[in-house]
Parts: structure tokens; C-alpha cells; sequence
């Protein structure tokens, strides 16, 4: 009975790691793969760098990260997975949009605007966070962000009692400051 | 009994907006209320003040990195030549401390994203009467990362429709 309990507990504190480890990743299950697309799975070192990394990242494709024109002007939402690697030393090279609609369309505004503008964000956040990532020394880290965009009609950021409220994402660094 | 009249078909005439109702009461407070002749005049301008709001107006630093409550409405008066004049901002709780922080950071913060509203809709402000007050409530949401990662695991921030002028 008492090995059943202590058994019990062993699988309930393995639960609870498993799960507290899943909560660190938004983007990513506990298998370490992505939660839009299970095909792109990182590695356990890739993941455990990505834990650190996440949020900032996130924060910065918000801040940062310039949708087309193009796009905005033609209401013409996209969605897909950024694939990118870390040199070691500080910088970060786009592989690779993997999207699912790939007309010539798609792939045109793909290479002319979603593309260059990420690589502009993927530089901008090797500046801002430079001490974030000069910790990681290791050559050839990939990494995935899956990242699409829609548009809404301003009339919806008014709340139920008429105020003007569009929404603010919250910064990493005042998250882990509370 | 005419004027009775033409006002009830004026009130059912008069569209509901985002910030108005169909009485041009302020939503959230409606104890404001615009004549016809303003709100005629409001609803030109509406759609691409809420769109500048949203992607121009920067939101003062104390109260971006602080999440303090920032909720009210702000008043400004047209000067009839394309420019606005007397800014002010009414709390939606009357806090004394905020008081110093409302004339520093949030109506210089609103009068800055005015002059860019100005200088890019010259024409339209231009046609709207002189010395009206319009009201415009204004807060914002702080919203985690995850927040914005839709059911099938992507990071979807969105991204606003550009108004029609």
C-alpha cells in the first residue's frame, strides 16, 4: 500500500515536472515540438535555450516586426513558420518561411516582404538582446516561429463601456521582475 | 409638436458609432451628449482617430511599463482651421496622486499624436466647425504573449484594417 502511494507519487511529481517544463514554452509542447506544426521539433539543448528566449522574442514580433503594406492594404492575412539558426555568436540567419498556401502570389510577397522583414526584426533583436543570447555559445542552434497575422476593423478594440482599448503585450522583463 | 417631432425622427436618424450611441451620448459616459451639427461632424473623424489611437498614439512610459490604470476620456475643442486647441483628460477615477502624472505624460502624450492626426488629415479637419468639443475615452489592455497564440499554436498578433477617409 505503501509503495502503491509512493509510486502514486513519484507519477504525480513526474506529472507535475512534465507539465511544469510543457508551461515554459507557449509555442511548444512538452515533446519539444511545435504546437502549430508536431514536424518541427528542436532539440533538448534547442529547446532549453528557446525557453529563455521566447517571450523576448515574441514581445520583439510585436514591437518589431513590420507587416507588408501589401499586405495591410489588400487585407491579405499569412500565416506560417519562420525557421532560423543561431551562428553562436550573436547572430541569427533566416533558413526558411515554410507556409502552407505557396501560389507564385505567396511566394513573391514570401521573399519581397514577410522574409526581409523578419531578418530586420531577427537583427534588431541580436542588437537589443545582445545580453540575452551572448550567453549561448553553441554553433548551429535552429529554431522555429510560427507567426501569422489577421486583421480587425478598429470599431472592435471598443470595450462593452465605449472606451478605446487596444491591447499592449506585456513585457517579459516586467513578468519575471514580479 | 413639430419640433417634438423632428426631434424623435432626428434621434432615429442619428447612427450609433463606436464611442456613440444612437442618442450621440458618449458610451461610456453618458451624461455627454453631442448636438447633431457636432456629431455629423464627429462621425467624419471617428474611425481614423481610433485607427491613429491605436497605431500612433504612444502610450506615456509611467503607464506602459507600469500597467497603472489608465482610463478616462479625453476633451478637445476644434479651432475651425484644421487644429485643435484645449486638451484636457477626465479620469475615470479621480486619484490626486495621478493628477501631476495626467499633465505630464498623458496630455502631452495626446496633444504629440494630435499634431500627427492634424498634419495628415488636413483636408478633412479642415471642414469641421470651429470651437466644438468632442470627447474621446481611452484605456488599454496589457496582454501576455500567450495571449495572442491562437488554438492551433500560432503567434497571431493582429494587425488594423486601414480606414476608409
Amino acid at each position: 500500500m505503501l509503495n502503491q502511494i509512493r509510486i502514486s507519487s513519484f507519477y504525480a511529481l513526474m506529472f507535475f515536472s512534465c507539465a511544469t517544463i510543457a508551461q515554459k514554452s507557449t509555442l511548444y509542447n512538452s515533446k519539444r515540438q511545435l504546437k502549430a506544426d508536431t514536424n518541427f521539433t528542436l532539440s533538448e539543448l534547442e529547446m532549453k535555450e528557446w525557453e529563455y528566449l521566447e517571450a523576448s522574442f515574441m514581445e520583439m514580433m510585436v514591437k518589431n516586426y513590420e507587416i507588408p503594406l501589401i499586405c495591410v492594404e489588400n487585407n491579405v492575412p499569412f500565416k506560417g513558420v519562420f525557421e532560423f539558426t543561431y551562428n553562436g555568436l550573436g547572430k541569427f540567419t533566416l533558413n526558411q518561411f515554410h507556409s502552407l498556401k505557396l501560389g507564385d502570389r505567396e511566394q513573391l510577397l514570401i521573399s519581397s516582404f514577410i522574409n526581409p522583414n523578419f531578418e530586420e526584426t531577427l537583427a534588431a533583436f541580436a542588437v537589443n538582446h545582445s545580453w540575452l543570447i551572448e550567453r549561448i555559445k553553441t554553433k548551429g542552434l535552429k529554431f522555429y516561429l510560427p507567426f501569422g497575422f489577421y486583421f480587425l476593423n478598429v470599431e472592435e478594440l471598443v470595450d462593452s463601456n465605449g472606451y478605446l482599448m487596444p491591447r499592449v503585450i506585456q513585457s517579459p522583463l516586467i513578468e519575471q521582475r514580479r | 409638436m413639430l419640433a417634438l417631432s423632428m426631434g424623435f425622427f432626428s434621434h432615429l436618424n442619428a447612427q450609433e458609432t463606436a464611442l456613440y450611441n444612437a442618442k450621440m451620448q458618449l458610451k461610456a459616459d453618458t451624461n455627454i451628449q453631442l448636438t447633431e451639427a457636432i456629431f455629423e461632424d464627429w462621425k467624419k473623424i471617428e474611425t481614423t482617430m481610433l485607427f491613429g489611437m491605436t497605431t500612433q498614439f504612444v502610450i506615456p512610459p509611467t503607464y506602459r511599463y507600469n500597467y497603472l490604470a489608465f482610463r478616462g476620456y479625453y476633451v478637445f475643442t476644434t479651432t475651425g482651421n484644421g487644429g485643435f486647441y484645449d486638451v484636457s483628460f477626465k479620469p475615470f477615477r479621480v486619484v490626486r496622486s495621478e493628477q501631476k502624472l495626467i499633465q505630464k505624460e498623458i496630455i502631452p502624450a495626446f496633444e504629440a499624436y494630435l499634431s500627427t492626426y492634424v498634419a495628415e488629415n488636413k483636408e478633412l479637419l479642415s471642414s469641421l466647425k470651429a470651437n466644438t468639443t468632442y470627447y474621446l475615452p481611452y484605456s488599454f489592455k496589457a496582454v501576455k504573449p500567450i495571449e495572442i497564440v491562437d488554438q492551433h499554436g500560432y503567434f497571431v498578433p493582429v494587425v488594423l484594417e486601414i480606414p476608409k477617409k
